[in-house]
């Protein structure tokens, strides 16, 4: 989790300095905590090269434009900023809608947004709550019903119905060897196979599963790019939700509690996808198709919110600064419609598909080109090489100070 | 975590960051630098 991939224990050292001191290397401590730290290093960071060096500027970025070979960026309230190149920082969009016949704009009982603060407000004790989604937005929303001590039933629909699964603290001699290399199969039937026989051969060994998947995370973005175009769809149409849960787990305390409110008939884990949602004045109705029993069921809940994670398909996000990328073509969507279309340093490729020298994407709106772009061991590499990259760039041509926008 | 790599990569660079000061709904200060770990917790190494 350190910011800096040659340090690994940057962030353990700092966290039993300013957190805890018993925190241990496979602890999980809270966001906030993660949020400290990286504020501290900024604040170091200023203090040691200087604060007129840099600005948070609160404000809405709406479009860019060309300005005298600069980039000007247009913003809601603030005169318009000019850089010398701009980086995409979104993070994860908000997630849009699930596909819910009957839904209207106006709605009672649906939160579209999850961390929304009142989506979890005024619940009646014995209620029922239904979570569209069971990944891990559902779990943390799971935990945090439980946390206000909610009592009702929470209902959890999704079409593979599948929770992540639990961490487990591995030993050392867990550890699986790579078994990927650039001669293994290009095609997803050929990798799923290769993980089974490795998974099965870890079990004769009394090896957990968790080291085999483990043991491909220094190259899952190596495997994803050695996979063709149609190979990276089978993918996301027939192994994506599998991978998933596999890949990105639960804390193993977390895991423990999700079990027993399983057990308990509290958390109940449906298979499907809704058809129809309609509400009167106590609750929403939602049917849905069971794939289970194969047949259509119903749903009551005084809440239903969507758990179905960020949106990643740039067509879709209702955000003025993308769209005017792509409408002046300085960008463009990916081939998987999975984030923008980058090249291996993050920057832009236009809509001719050429790369841009000033314009680049970090994080998640990599996604297509990476995969596996989401957690800090991966952006903070990205950070590292970009922020080599642009300083070297920009310092080489003109031996001066540069501005550089840095959107968020 | 981008603008602390800038800032100790260069000697005269200037960094901004543009952010609309919300995050999922919560008051957080440090809104844009976590917005990634959003819904995942992170594990201390």
């Amino acid at each position: 989790m350190s910011a800096w991939p040659d340090a690994p224990d940057d962030f353990l050292g700092w966290a039993r300095i300013h957190y805890d001191a018993a925190v241990q290397a496979r602890s999980f401590p809270p966001r906030s905590v993660y949020g400290a730290y990286v504020a501290n290093l900024l604040e170091a960071t200023l203090a040691d090269c200087g604060r007129e060096r840099f600005q948070w500027i609160q404000d809405e970025a709406l479009s860019l434009h060309r300005r005298k070979g600069k980039h000007g960026v247009q913003v809601k309230v603030g005169p318009e900023l000019l850089a010398r190149a701009v980086v995409l920082a979104t993070g994860n969009f908000p997630p849009a809608n699930p596909s819910m016949p009957g839904l209207k704009t106006s709605t009672s009982f649906y939160f579209q947004f999850p961390w929304a603060s009142d989506a979890l407000k005024n619940l009646p004790p014995g209620g029922s709550v239904l979570l569209v989604g069971s990944g891990l937005t559902s779990v943390d929303l799971i935990m945090a019903l439980k946390s206000k001590g909610f009592r009702g039933a929470i209902h959890v629909l999704s079409r593979q119905g599948l929770f992540p699964r639990p961490r487990r603290h591995l030993r050392q001699d867990e550890c699986w060897p790579l078994f990927w290399d650039e001669a293994s199969p290009r095609t997803v039937r050929g990798l799923l196979r290769a993980i089974r026989s490795q998974v099965q051969a870890a079990a004769e060994k009394g090896i957990d599963w968790r080291g085999v998947i483990d043991s491909l995370r220094p190259v899952t973005q190596d495997i994803w790019r050695s996979l063709p175009l149609k190979e990276q769809k089978r993918f996301l149409h027939h192994a994506r939700a599998y991978w998933d849960v596999h890949r990105h787990r639960v804390a193993p305390e977390i895991g423990d509690v999700l079990a027993d409110m399983q057990s308990e008939g509290q958390v109940r884990l449906h298979t499907g996808a809704v058809t129809r949602y309609s509400e009167d004045r106590d609750h929403a109705e939602v049917h849905y198709w069971d794939r289970k029993s194969r047949s259509e069921k119903m749903l009551h809940a005084h809440r239903v919110i969507n758990c179905t994670g960020s949106e990643s398909d740039c067509r879709r996000i209702d955000e003025s600064f993308i769209t005017s990328l792509f409408v002046q073509g300085f960008a463009r969507p990916d081939p998987l419609f999975l984030g923008l279309d980058v090249d291996e340093h993050g920057a832009l490729s236009d809509s001719k598909g050429v790369s841009s020298h000033s314009l680049y994407a970090i994080g998640p709106t990599r996604k297509g080109y990476l995969w596996e772009t989401t957690t800090v061991p991966e952006i903070r590499v990205q950070a590292a090489a970009l922020g080599e990259r642009l300083a070297a760039m920009l310092e080489r041509k003109r031996g001066r100070p540069q501005g550089i926008l840095k959107t968020a | 975590m981008l603008a602390v790599h800038l800032l100790r990569n260069s000697s005269s660079l200037s960094v901004a960051i543009v952010d609309r000061g919300r995050w999922r709904g919560a008051a957080s200060p440090t809104a844009a630098l976590i917005d990634f770990t959003f819904s995942t917790y992170p594990q201390a190494r």
